[in-house]
């Protein structure tokens, strides 16, 4: 080898091998420019949105919807941003998932989360109850008939009217698309009146219909735009209403919109809002401090407490709690299909004292169990209450005694052991069981905590699941919500996706499908009482506490509503000041 | 031998046989090392916390309290509670137990598989040497706390899932350097002298063989420690080895996170544990290589498990 | 030269088969029916049937004997497809290629860094020996090996984004966010390519050819740059294999605390989901990657190395 090429090459030989690693590494997949990261499909974890249960077939062959990255010549921003746009801030947000798609019918919270699709009816952030957004008004003119005025002067993305033919075309596509929003609405037929009037007649009574209207699946689109534009297109096709128009989505990375100046209810004062995921709360409570973001959603009470000591951010906090954590209880595994060890568990875990750890001060207790007091109150029926020594009478009635000394009780030579479970994104999870496992040991049963992701749910892997819900999606029917929880139908879905301890809801079933038949809400009330204290009595699963939901926000955000669901993060007021 | 090994162990080993005995004035010699006498000192407190920890006066480092959570020290807690209540001088003390029984498991169970596949290697030689070596070869390919993380996705997480991975491809660079060892010692006068005098391949590999390897055993193992201590620590941390309530380091660390800000000793403290045993062994093992094999060209070489 | 890597590439397949082999056979030692597991997953609301298992076991393609789905995975692995996640249910290759560049990106601004920063402090180290620089040089080497990255990274946010708010705390996307994971994931290979190069550099510079440069009156600076300072850098080209799965290994915490989107994150997520077809397939690829630029460093070394290139390779 020449002495020259040497000697250079040994000057370059480091910086070479960097490179060199760069381009083995970049070309070293067989397939490193086929794929670009498709969306996880149907991977919505939490049961925030109703059609999160589209059928699970459909999700596994379906095509991806969004894919959406820079890259992509095919998607882009769906209008050009107007000029007076460029003088407004943009405002970055910190979220955990970014996971469903944005199309509403396949699941997509995340859009009316993020101010980009619109449903007829919206849950108040002060009273929870259904008031109007897209609807102006809602009447119920027969037991199976609701008459629902349509708002005037809104106008899709695309700039298409939505007039009542519009609606009717975008639930019906939902109907048809989302056959878990078509179960929970129960519809027969929708009859448009005239342009801003829809009738729908329902097969069993609604009572509670606006209510129901207010699930993200049923957000209003173009239903025949999106058709036009295909699978994979969503974007392009315009076809929502929110004040946000969506412009790049990568699902699980970030997912970028632009001012809506066409908005009905008055131009938007922010020029876009760019969301981040970042799963964890710890990194987003960095993030919102180190002024990555100026808003973290669900921040932890020690995260809250740095941001409110640190300079330029603060925490805002829903005035109520409709997030339920709880544990779901599995049936299938043995141990805990023994009713008087599930009632020793309940009784053995000082819930109480974990609801003070994991939410923050106002939130609602688990003496409420499935529904906050604002909701629905069932006089008479309550949570088991913190008892160790009742735990181990339980125990010792269903067999158990520590034959062997070792403090862990057992049954014919099996030792009395069980698994908690939990994901690690909702930092409540993996505290409770920890602390559950150390409650638990006090009364003899030994405890193996499991913080995984939260698909493990699905596996035979665990006694008692981490959870984290949000409860209001009935819109205030409490049949709904009981049915829901008691994993007779997953999120507004019937398909029972959330059943995933395999609870038997034989008596259930019996006491609520009388409620078909039941349209006042007095009535509903009751039934869901009486499933209620059943639920409660069989320990089909162990709600710990209502979280009141607690923003980290910049002090330059300005019109934050701390909404306390999790369907909308912000709304056309929210604006960042210089 | 070829600068082939280099990339491949990380190190150098060394091809000369040490002689057989070496004056206890050189042992004596390590502790004028500062250095050397610091790393001791860490490694001796870190035994003796690990070995006494449950005979010490220590509270339950399980026992939770929920009231006295987040307490800053105190004369009752001298370094505070967690973030449920439990006392963080107990969890931090118990916590060099089940790191030094961590690193002493993964140590036994790689330096095993190690001298049996070094000293078969190099003492057989011809094909069971170049395939055992086809075998080293081709694990060298995994990074071992990528092998680690994959064995513990396959079994589940747990420590000795983990102990059980780290094991199973740690062993990998050191069965390269015993064969080494082994390869030099056997083409030793006296051992073909032995074997000519119709010694045993077995006592030739006790007598002869096996006192060459020592010298380099012990370099190797305490200069792995460290590393090995580190990448426990670290798999625990991703929630992959030690599970709850077991007091670990790297899971003390990451139960910590939430309260980096508001209570920033609960991270300080492992992790200022892990850095002190990892100093520790290292300077204890950079004496030890400078005592017993001064040709050692590679300082700190070891191929990082973390 | 030419007989050498003629031996490496011939070899380079059988490593390869080898690798293929052993990151199949771990799928297939873990436990769980990956057609259940399949199963539940789709529809976790009811137990799979028996009958259902059996025909996802036939769909999958698990029916067939060991050796033949062997074959089928590595053909179809050479296709580019590696399999479904079981979770996602998203190709594997295509998540893989998505997550490269990220790493590739850390890893490398991590090596560069410590290249930098090692290389210059450990020659200048080996130059003043026993002097004040030497001894600084060395007690941060000691040091730098000793933290653990994932406290270290903590350390970084606090001080560089949320208290001077100089960086990013975190996230993927513009040359800041680089910083501060590039800097925690380069800590410890800086302080052992600094010993390293330190160790090899004084050891140089006590040659036989060294010194009748010396001799022949070369000012003693040109020596040290000209002599010393290429053998001094062989050993670092050489540990570059052991650096890089060193890197990727770091970079599976560091990416997790900085939510850096790349390999590292992917992984941890499909280890604790045992997402086998994940867990396999990453494995594989980080196996290859590895192979290959151990591969490269080699043939840059003999490039570079004159000595070595007539010696035999024996191991």
């Amino acid at each position: 080898m020449p002495n020259i090429l040497s000697k250079s090459l040994r000057i370059a030989l480091p910086l070479g091998l960097g490179l060199m690693f760069l381009l083995a590494v970049a070309c070293g997949s067989p397939a490193a420019n086929s794929e670009t990261a498709p969306p996880a499909a149907g991977s919505a974890p939490e049961a925030t949105a109703p059609a999160a249960a589209i059928p699970q077939q459909a999700v596994t062959t379906a095509i991806p919807v969004q894919r959406v990255e820079s890259s992509s010549p095919t998607q882009q921003p769906a209008e050009p941003p107007a000029a007076a746009v460029r003088d407004r801030p943009t405002l970055k947000a910190g979220v955990i998932w970014l996971d469903s798609p944005l199309d509403p019918v396949e699941g997509g919270y995340v859009a009316t989360q993020s101010a980009m699709s619109e449903t007829l009816f919206r849950l108040s952030g002060t009273t929870l109850s259904p008031e109007p957004w897209l609807a102006t008004e809602a009447t119920q003119v027969a037991p199976l008939v609701w008459r629902i005025g349509i708002r005037e002067g809104v106008k899709f993305h695309n700039g298409n009217v939505m007039d009542a033919q519009a609606v009717k075309a975008s639930l019906e596509r939902a109907i048809r698309l989302s056959p878990a929003a078509g179960d929970t609405l129960t519809v027969d037929t929708i009859t448009v009146e005239d342009a801003q009037t829809i009738t729908i007649t329902t097969t069993v009574p609604q009572p509670t219909l606006p209510g129901l209207l207010i699930l993200p699946a049923l957000a209003i689109t173009d239903a025949a735009a999106a058709y036009t534009a295909g699978e994979g297109n969503f974007i392009v096709a315009g076809a929502l209403t929110g004040p946000y128009i969506p412009t790049e989505y990568t699902p699980k990375k970030h997912l970028n919109s632009v001012a809506n100046d066409d908005y009905w209810g008055g131009t938007p004062p922010l020029a876009g809002i760019e969301h981040v995921a970042i799963p964890d709360t710890n990194s987003r409570e960095l993030a919102l401090q180190a002024g990555d973001i100026d808003v973290a959603v669900n921040v932890s009470p020690a995260g809250a407490q740095a941001i409110n000591a640190h300079q330029g951010t603060h925490t805002e906090t829903s005035g109520i709690g409709t997030s339920l954590v709880l544990w779901w209880v599995n049936f299938e595994r043995g141990i805990l299909a023994d009713p008087l060890v599930r009632r020793a568990v309940a009784h053995a875990i000082d819930r109480e004292s974990i609801a003070g750890l994991v939410a923050p001060p106002g939130s609602g207790s688990f003496a409420e169990l499935l529904l906050p007091e604002e909701l629905v109150a069932c006089p008479g029926v309550n949570a088991p209450g913190f008892d160790p020594d009742a735990a181990r009478n339980l125990l010792a009635q269903a067999g158990y005694t520590d034959s062997d000394g070792d403090g862990i009780l057992d049954k014919e030579g099996q030792p009395l052991e069980i698994v908690i479970g939990g994901y690690p994104e909702r930092f409540q999870l993996p505290i409770m069981a920890e602390t559950a496992q150390a409650m638990l040991a006090d009364v003899g049963i030994k405890v193996e905590v499991l913080i995984t992701e939260w698909s493990v749910v699905k596996e035979p892997a665990w006694d008692l699941f981490g959870w984290y819900n949000t409860v209001v999606q009935g819109g205030g029917d409490p049949v709904f919500n009981i049915s829901k929880f008691a994993g007779l139908r997953g999120d507004a879905s019937g398909s029972g996706t959330n059943n995933y301890g395999h609870y038997d809801a034989s008596r259930l079933v019996d006491i609520i499908t009388p409620s078909t038949s039941v349209a006042d809400l007095g009535g509903r009330k009751e039934i869901a009482c009486e499933a209620l204290a059943v639920v409660t009595e069989e320990t089909a699963f162990l709600p710990v506490a209502h979280v009141n939901m607690v923003y980290g926000v910049s002090d330059r955000v300005t019109d934050f509503e701390a909404h306390p669901t999790s369907h909308y993060f912000f709304n056309h007021r929210v604006g960042l000041s210089e | 031998m070829a600068f082939g090994a280099q990339r491949s162990g990380g190190r150098v080993p060394v091809t000369s046989v040490a002689g057989g005995s070496r004056s206890r004035l050189r042992w004596i010699a390590l502790l004028r090392e500062p250095g050397t006498a610091l790393g001791l000192f860490l490694v001796v407190s870190l035994l003796l916390a690990g070995v006494l920890a449950p005979w010490l006066p220590l509270d339950d480092p399980t026992e939770i309290d929920l009231p006295d959570r987040l307490l800053p020290p105190s004369t009752e807690h001298i370094l505070g509670t967690d973030h449920l209540g439990r006392d963080t001088f107990s969890r931090v003390i118990h916590g060099a137990r089940m790191t030094l029984l961590a690193a002493a498991v993964t140590l036994a169970l790689s330096m095993t598989i190690a001298l049996t596949v070094g000293m078969l290697s190099g003492y057989h030689g011809g094909w069971l040497d170049s395939a055992l070596m086809g075998v080293v070869d081709l694990l060298l390919a995994f990074p071992s706390l990528i092998l680690a993380l994959a064995v513990a996705g396959a079994l589940g997480p747990g420590l000795f899932n983990v102990l059980l991975a780290a094991g199973a491809v740690w062993w990998v660079g050191h069965a390269r350097i015993i064969r080494g060892v082994t390869l030099g010692a056997r083409q030793m006068e006296y051992v073909t002298a032995a074997r000519g005098a119709g010694a045993g391949n077995l006592r030739i590999i006790l007598r002869h063989i096996a006192p060459n390897i020592l010298g380099p055993i012990i370099v190797i193992a305490s200069l792995d420690v460290g590393w090995i201590i580190l990448g426990i620590a670290g798999l625990s941390f991703l929630g992959l080895g030690a599970q709850p309530p077991t007091p670990e380091w790297g899971a003390m660390l990451n139960d910590a996170r939430p309260h980096l800000q508001t209570a920033p000793r609960l991270l300080l403290l492992p992790g200022a544990a892990i850095f002190l045993a990892v100093l520790g062994f290292n300077l204890l093992g950079d004496g030890l290589r400078d005592l017993l094999d001064p040709r050692t060209v590679r300082p700190g070489g070891s191929p990082a498990l973390l | 030269m030419g007989a050498y890597l003629i031996r490496r590439l011939v070899t380079l397949p059988l490593l390869l088969l080898g690798i293929s082999a052993a990151s199949f056979a771990l799928l297939n030692l873990a436990p769980g029916d990956p057609a259940e597991i399949v199963l539940r997953q789709r529809n976790p609301a009811q137990l799979p049937s028996q009958a259902e298992v059996s025909a996802m076991r036939i769909e999958l393609g698990l029916d067939a004997p060991l050796p033949v789905q062997y074959v089928l995975w590595v053909s179809q692995a050479l296709a580019g497809d590696m399999g479904r996640s079981y979770v996602t249910e998203q190709p594997v290759a295509g998540q893989l290629a998505s997550r490269t560049v990220p790493t590739a990106l850390l890893t490398a601004a991590a090596l560069a860094l410590a290249l930098l920063v090692a290389v210059p402090v450990g020659i200048l180290s080996a130059r003043r020996r026993g002097g004040p620089v030497d001894a600084i040089a060395r007690l941060a080497a000691l040091v730098g090996a000793a933290v653990p990255s994932y406290a270290l990274a903590y350390g970084l946010i606090i001080l560089f984004a949320v208290k001077l708010s100089w960086l990013p705390a975190l996230g993927y996307g513009s040359a800041a966010q680089v910083v501060l994971p590039a800097f925690a994931l380069s800590l410890a290979p800086m302080a052992q390519l600094m010993r390293l190069i330190r160790a090899s550099m004084l050891e140089t510079l006590g040659q036989d050819y060294i010194r009748t440069a010396r001799a022949k009156g070369l000012a003693e600076q040109t020596v040290a740059f000209r002599h010393a300072l290429r053998n001094a850098m062989l050993p670092a080209i050489g540990a570059t294999g052991v650096n890089l799965g060193y890197l990727l290994s770091g970079a599976v915490i560091v990416e997790t605390i900085f939510t850096w989107p790349g390999l590292g994150q992917l992984m941890v997520g499909a280890a604790l989901t045992r997402d086998y077809p994940v867990v396999q397939g990453f494995v594989t690829y980080i196996a290859v990657v590895v192979l290959l630029v151990n591969l490269a460093a080699d043939v840059a070394l003999r490039i570079a190395d004159p000595r070595l290139r007539f010696s035999r390779d024996r191991m």
